[in-house]
């Protein structure tokens, strides 16, 4: 019996993928050919490698069988045939099964899925709204996108990124209304990331914020695909990650990030309250300590003479300058809700329990702190409690801890000065080049009207003009 | 170089700051109230402190406490006062500055420059006048209801307009300013105790930096009135004292005729609130002045059993009420004249007018325009005894 020669493009596949049990050759014969059927099975569905190809290999005939006409007994959605037989590994990595037949590969998808269920968001939860959210599939994720846009004006540029990982990128945008620039922009930042591995769309945003300029973020992630959408027809541009729930929008502004989306689908008369409450609460819970602080130790008189005599009271039994009272407990306040993020939540509860009583009854009674210095503190984090975006809170700390050094050093004089410190330094932003305060300033009622404050839907005709230069009207609607 | 500039204009923001005053809350002393009072050519100067620790539940601390000093003059009496206090005396809420009758008639000159060279004080508390008693028995007459004078005294005045208007609080600015201005008088009000309260007693009024004279509490409400901050002025007036009265009255049925006939009606009265006042003061020629007022009055009491059924009545009792004003007004302005006081101030009215001073301004003759409307919805029920 003359025993065949091994294909020498197997061998080489041999070679490469030594130490790698998952790398499975089978070895089919038909007559005088020798067809091989190559996968990972890490990556590849076994059914589908079944079902695909060596189901239907096995059934023919012999006689029938010819080595031109293989394309007609295998069938697979996608099917590539590799001319370059180095492009084998990355098939092989991405789950496609190679069927190798003499000279011939042919690549057909047999990916398995490693991917969870659709899910409702964590991080973004709305009463109102959609319930679905992105997970780590990027086909799933532009598939919930595309539900929702059915225009083939939705344009997708895809770009591999990472050396190792070969991360799919998509930068989706929509060629009748975004303004083409935003994407060339994002390209060419994009395009400039020479890196191993990107294993999460954060990764991609501080590539294109850069990540030492600001503590305020500049560029926005959500995991709900509604709200991608109409950030898309708004002639923003998204970029979605694989291995990613978060999908990145951009540009993204300052008055983005204290309106979620959730509002859209409430009344304008009731939600526009909330609206302008959750402005000020910005403004409160970056000021509060270092105004409450500037406020007792140099303008004691603003405040009504009973309150003031309460203060004095309270402040009497603590030890400390009200500098340090209020370091404590923001610091204690700090480690309370990194320890509540960070921890099973399982074991939350214990942790919150305990936060309580020590902050509420023990610190008070041991004299640590005054309990006038436990309300200025809980109405803080209550008031950061609006926003939800972590990112934001995360500057709103940043900026907090500087009012109170400067509320304690310098008193209301210092609040000003940090006020327009902030005031210049926000202003100065940008995102992908759009000013990072826009539709305050420069001021825009189109856009402001969509995000600080909510009209009427029947009112919201237009898309704001820095945006989008073209094809401005969404609305022609004559209620 | 862009961090260098950066630590200049740190640096710059620590030295622009002007002075460094931060004080831990719990080592200020809280003072509401000083008393100024003149003995024994010696000023004596007391502080109304509030006491931080009476707030943690149990009543038997004092709300307050005081703080004395005695000096020959008033740098040395403050002073002398702050020496008895622990904590760095604070003086921003300060509510209220009580002076004494002696201090009104012979000191305001000391107590205007001292206020207003020492940087101490805010420029925002009242100033009033202690009568019958020291101001510093006047500060110390903290009762259990009402511990804290400074707050008491404010809200006295404040309160004063739900029936009659008396006096209106006085800043220790308007009344410096007042007190320099040669042909303004300055007033404060007068306080006193009565009935084992602090009370109202009319408004002092000053004239050329010296106490001139005490005005009563009718005298007091007039001024509010011509200076429109009158919230409620109320006239009384009693039955039977008119005779327009009885012929309006004859004309009608025979059993109000004997009514109004009957002796025991001379101790029954109207009463009238004006509810509503707006007062005009014009210049007209050389030596006229007219003064306008518009009221709204509503009847509150009406013991003579008017007939409020007919519109008759209406025109008897705003007539009534015109010439009753009138002389009050008369008796008001020849009080002033008398005493030599221009508390509507006609002499800068005349100056505004005509740019130059009054010669006498005793001389000026007052014309008088009231109108007074009566409101009429909800009185025309009678009541049956």
């Amino acid at each position: 019996m003359v025993k065949y020669m091994k294909n020498k493009l197997v061998t080489d596949l041999e070679n490469l993928y030594t130490l790698n049990p998952d790398f499975i050759i089978r070895e089919l014969e038909i007559g005088t050919s020798k067809i091989y059927i190559v996968f990972l099975e890490s990556v590849a569905s076994g059914t589908k490698v079944d079902g695909f190809i060596l189901r239907n290999l096995s059934r023919i005939e012999e006689k029938q069988f010819n080595e031109k006409n293989i394309l007609n007994y295998i069938s697979a959605p996608n099917l590539v045939e590799i001319k370059d037989p180095e492009e084998m590994d990355y098939y092989l990595a991405n789950g496609f099964t190679l069927v190798i037949v003499n000279e011939m590969i042919y690549a057909l998808e047999t990916k398995a899925d490693l991917f969870r269920s659709i899910s409702e968001p964590t991080s973004e939860k709305y009463l109102d709204g959609p319930k679905d959210s992105f997970n780590e599939n990027i086909q799933i994720n532009m598939g919930l996108i595309k539900r929702r846009i059915k225009s083939s004006d939705l344009k997708t540029e895809q770009m591999i990124i990472g050396g190792v990982s070969k991360t799919i990128v998509n930068i989706l945008y929509m060629e009748n209304i975004t303004d083409i620039n935003i994407v060339k922009i994002i390209k060419n930042q994009l395009e400039k990331i020479n890196i191993d591995a990107i294993y999460d769309s954060g990764n991609i945003a501080d590539f294109l914020a850069g990540e030492k300029k600001t503590a305020l973020p500049t560029i926005a992630s959500t995991e709900r695909p509604d709200r991608v959408s109409s950030s898309l027809l708004e002639g923003k541009v998204i970029v979605l990650v694989d291995n990613s729930p978060q999908a990145l929008i951009l540009p993204t502004f300052f008055v983005d990030f204290i309106n979620p989306i959730g509002d859209n689908y409430i009344k304008n008369n009731n939600i526009n309250f909330v609206k302008i409450l959750r402005f000020f609460c910005f403004f409160l819970t970056v000021m509060i300590p270092g105004l409450y602080i500037a406020l007792i130790s140099y303008n004691p008189e603003i405040l009504p003479t009973s309150l003031l005599i309460n203060f004095v009271n309270q402040n009497q039994n603590v030890p400390f300058p009200i500098f340090v009272e209020a370091l404590i407990m923001i610091l204690i306040c700090e480690i309370l809700r990194e320890s509540d993020l960070r921890f099973p939540s399982n074991y939350g509860s214990a942790i919150s329990i305990l936060g309580a009583l020590i902050l509420g009854e023990a610190a008070v009674n041991s004299g640590i702190v005054s309990p006038v210095m436990i309300i200025v503190v809980a109405f803080t984090y209550i008031t950061s409690l609006i926003f939800t975006e972590i990112v934001m809170i995360n500057a709103i700390r940043h900026f907090r801890w500087l009012f109170l050094i400067s509320g304690f050093f310098l008193g209301f004089y210092g609040i000003v000065l940090t006020f327009i410190y902030f005031l210049i330094h926000a202003t100065n932003l940008d995102s992908v080049g759009y000013p990072y305060f826009y539709s305050i300033a420069p001021f825009d009622s189109t856009y402001l009207k969509k995000t600080l404050m909510k009209k009427p839907i029947n009112r919201d005709r237009r898309r704001s003009n820095i945006l989008v230069k073209k094809n401005v009207t969404k609305q022609r609607s004559k209620i | 170089m862009k961090k260098i500039m950066i630590g200049i204009l740190i640096i710059v923001c620590f030295l622009s700051t002007g002075c460094y005053d931060y004080i831990e809350l719990s080592d200020r002393a809280i003072i509401s109230g000083i008393s100024i009072d003149y003995k024994n050519s010696e000023y004596e100067v007391v502080f109304e402190i509030l006491n931080p620790n009476s707030e943690t539940g149990s009543s038997d601390k004092e709300k307050v406490f005081y703080a004395k000093g005695n000096a020959t003059n008033m740098t040395e009496a403050f002073n002398n006062a702050s020496l008895n206090i622990d904590k760095k005396p604070y003086f921003a809420h300060l509510k209220v500055l009580i002076l004494s009758e002696e201090i009104g008639k012979n000191h305001i000159a000391t107590i205007r420059d001292y206020f207003l060279r020492a940087t101490i004080f805010p420029n925002n508390f009242y100033v009033v006048l202690a009568k019958d008693k020291t101001a510093k028995e006047i500060l110390k007459f903290s009762i259990e209801s009402e511990p804290i004078v400074g707050e008491t005294l404010i809200n006295l005045i404040d309160n004063n307009q739900y029936f009659q208007t008396v006096a209106q609080k006085v800043k220790l600015e308007d009344f410096i300013v007042s007190t320099l201005d040669k042909r303004k008088t300055a007033y404060l009000p007068v306080i006193t105790v009565e009935n084992e309260k602090l009370a109202i007693t009319g408004i002092g009024i000053f004239n050329e930096g010296k106490l001139k004279t005490l005005f009563k509490e009718q005298e007091a409400s007039v001024l509010t009135l011509l200076q429109n901050e009158n919230k409620n002025y109320i006239m009384t007036n009693q039955c039977n004292l008119d005779e327009t009265l009885v012929t309006i009255k004859e004309k009608e049925e025979t059993s109000i005729k004997k009514e109004t006939k009957n002796k025991e009606t001379v101790n029954k009265y109207t009463g009238f609130n004006i509810t509503k006042s707006k007062t005009k003061i014009n210049v007209m020629e050389k030596n006229k002045v007219k003064i306008n007022i518009n009221l709204n009055a509503s009847l509150v009491q009406n013991d003579c059993n008017y007939d409020l059924h007919k519109m008759d009545t209406y025109e008897y009792l705003e007539n009534l009420l015109k010439q009753q004003l009138q002389q009050e007004l008369e008796a008001f302005f020849k009080l002033c004249q008398e005493n030599d006081v221009d508390l509507i101030g006609f002499q800068k009215l005349y100056y505004n007018k005509y740019r130059i001073y009054p010669s006498d301004w005793k001389q000026i003759e007052i014309e008088y325009d009231i109108t007074v409307t009566l409101s009429k919805t909800g009185i025309t029920y009678e009541v049956e005894e």
